[in-house]
């Protein structure tokens, strides 16, 4: 996330976050600090907790009690990542060597569970428990969309549906409630959360479908690991789906496998490149965009709500 | 929660555990987890004077339960003997658990206790990293650890709802005494011990390698220790039910003869 985006007030108070952090991941085990400060330092774009501060400022704004909501979505992202790790066997992770690898498997679980408990100690600062319960239900509905994503891998019948669901509880949950507990967590009407949840579940189905397009169109310095890899493991996304309904393409895409060689995706990349699927995907992303501006029209005019516009703008512009 | 009824309690919490955690593509490739009922007989003994409905008794004892489970089945993570796929549903289980456990005390809109537990699981996980990466001289240190590791979650329910510390205090004795017993179980069978594995970073800064007899002695006078502290704490202990003798009789006669 482009801090440039934010208002000097707001920038002062996403320090307050960024402080914070540093404080929730403090342990007298010196190794368990090591690990979750190698995470903190890899740093990441932070949308939950700026999606949570905007979201707040259609409520009774008080840095003091939203950073709690804030910190408590970026801790249980940070801990969904290094469980991820664990399930990818990943080494690297924003061009920093992974728990799993620096460590093993054991202490990238331990770090998991012990930043996740961190995230709820900080959430149950908040006494609401309608918070409580949005927060719940979707941790659970995130789970699920991963355990989905193993069901799913290699399975190449799958339909936009079972995408769109999967990447609903993958990505776009997360970021729809961290827009709507900003808001709760302020004391906001039940009106003005639920349009912000739903602007938060546009935004996030836009920015994982071009998460999905970047695999294919990014570069390896780009992305931190080769274009295609996606597919390579198995994720069936928006660009491998509207590929497929090519005919001549479709049996190239269905012999793919975690053996297939560098230069066997290199061709079947461009092929999927070339077929017109990628700008498919993309006017998908820009229609879940355009919805997202057009809830967001009807909330409240703030200041809030200009930078959440651009900040849906530049999620439909990124890069990488 | 009547007495007369509390076998039937346990045997319904554990059933509605079950039935919570079931998932038939996770079963299809992880094995279910094991259930501690010793520990929902230890949290339903805590609530049986409880002003609480017996419906919310087994909730709380289920919500708890499953922030057990959630640590539990991520100890399997690094199991060898799984596969890939395996491996990475039991993440996915262990969290799936963590969420469930979270909901249902949302539901029962007990901030309080999730914190508690929240607590519970941040102490735990770092006394779990300072058991295998053990590093201080102090054997008193490490074992206090085990216990937390042990107890952790137990302890915080107990004290959230108001049970007396000597009960608490002999609870957290009984489950140390318990994983002792388990871990010295595998060091007879010949499988790997967790505790034995981090003690001897302790043993080792004094003398040479140990041998199995001697690994399996300072198990066994760990264990010794601990049962005495039990049958110590029992004299003062008028009402204990009877599954808790039952069990400590259980547990140490089936290492008789190990040693």
């Amino acid at each position: 996330m482009k801090l440039t985006l934010l208002s000097s007030t707001l920038k002062a108070d996403f320090d307050i976050i960024e402080k914070e952090m540093e404080l929730a991941i403090q342990s007298e085990m010196g190794l368990l600090q090591k690990a979750s400060v190698q995470l903190l330092k890899a740093g990441g774009k932070r949308i939950r907790p700026v999606f949570v501060l905007l979201s707040a400022k259609f409520g009774t704004y008080n840095i003091q009690s939203i950073k709690n909501t804030a910190v408590a979505l970026e801790l249980i992202h940070m801990a969904s990542l290094v469980h991820d790790d664990v399930i990818d066997d990943a080494q690297l992770r924003r061009g920093q060597p992974t728990i799993n690898y620096i460590w093993d498997e054991r202490i990238a679980m331990y770090t998991g569970d012990y930043i996740l408990a961190r995230s709820l100690e900080y959430m149950t600062n908040i006494h609401n428990a309608l918070a409580h319960q949005i927060l719940s239900n979707a941790i659970i509905e995130v789970c699920m969309g991963e355990i989905d994503q193993i069901k799913d891998k290699y399975r190449f019948n799958q339909n936009l549906r079972d995408y769109f669901r999967r990447i609903k509880r993958k990505t776009a949950l997360l970021i729809a409630v961290s827009c709507q507990l900003g808001a709760v967590s302020a004391g906001a009407d039940e009106k003005i959360h639920r349009k912000l949840y739903k602007f938060g579940y546009f935004i996030g189905m836009s920015y994982q479908i071009i998460d999905d397009i970047l695999d294919f169109t990014g570069s390896e310095k780009e992305l931190g690991k080769p274009a295609g890899e996606d597919l390579r493991q198995g994720n069936i996304t928006l660009p491998v789906l509207y590929a497929m309904k090519n005919e001549t393409l479709r049996p190239s895409i269905l012999k793919v496998n975690e053996h297939t060689t560098n230069e066997e995706m290199v061709d079947i990349i461009s092929a999927i490149k070339n077929s017109g699927a990628i700008e498919k995907a993309y006017s998908v992303s820009r229609m879940y965009l355009k919805k997202a501006i057009t809830v967001l029209d009807e909330l409240p005019p703030i200041k809030a709500k200009k930078i959440l516009r651009d900040i849906a703008f530049y999620i439909g512009k990124r890069k990488y | 929660m009547a007495v007369c009824n509390f076998e039937q309690q346990v045997d319904s919490i554990k059933r509605k555990l079950q039935q919570t955690c079931s998932h038939h593509f996770l079963y299809k490739h992880i094995e279910p987890p094991e259930l501690d009922v010793d520990q929902i007989h230890l949290m339903a003994y805590s609530l049986r004077d409880s002003s609480l409905s017996a419906e919310e008794c087994e909730i709380y004892i289920i919500a708890t339960m499953l922030a057990n489970l959630a640590l539990e089945t991520h100890e399997n993570v690094s199991n060898p003997n799984i596969s890939m796929k395996a491996r990475q549903l039991t993440v996915l289980a262990g969290d799936y658990y963590s969420g469930m456990y979270y909901n249902l005390l949302s539901e029962l809109q007990n901030i309080e206790l999730i914190k508690a537990l929240a607590s519970a699981i941040k102490t735990i996980n770092e006394h779990k990293i300072n058991i295998i990466h053990f590093t201080s001289e102090n054997l008193n240190s490490y074992l206090n650890s085990v216990k937390k590791v042990e107890s952790g979650l137990l302890e915080q329910f107990c004290v959230h709802f108001q049970t007396p510390s000597k009960y608490i205090n002999f609870f957290t004795e009984f489950l140390f005494f318990k994983r002792v017993a388990k871990e010295l179980k595998w060091l007879i069978n010949g499988k790997f011990s967790l505790i034995m594995d981090g003690l001897k970073n302790l043993y080792r800064q004094n003398s040479t390698e140990l041998s199995l007899e001697e690994e399996k002695k300072i198990l066994f006078d760990i264990l010794n220790e601990s049962k005495k502290k039990l049958d110590d704490m029992m004299k003062d202990m008028k009402f204990l039910p009877s599954f808790v003798h039952m069990r400590i009789d259980e547990l140490a006669g089936s290492l008789n003869g190990g040693c």
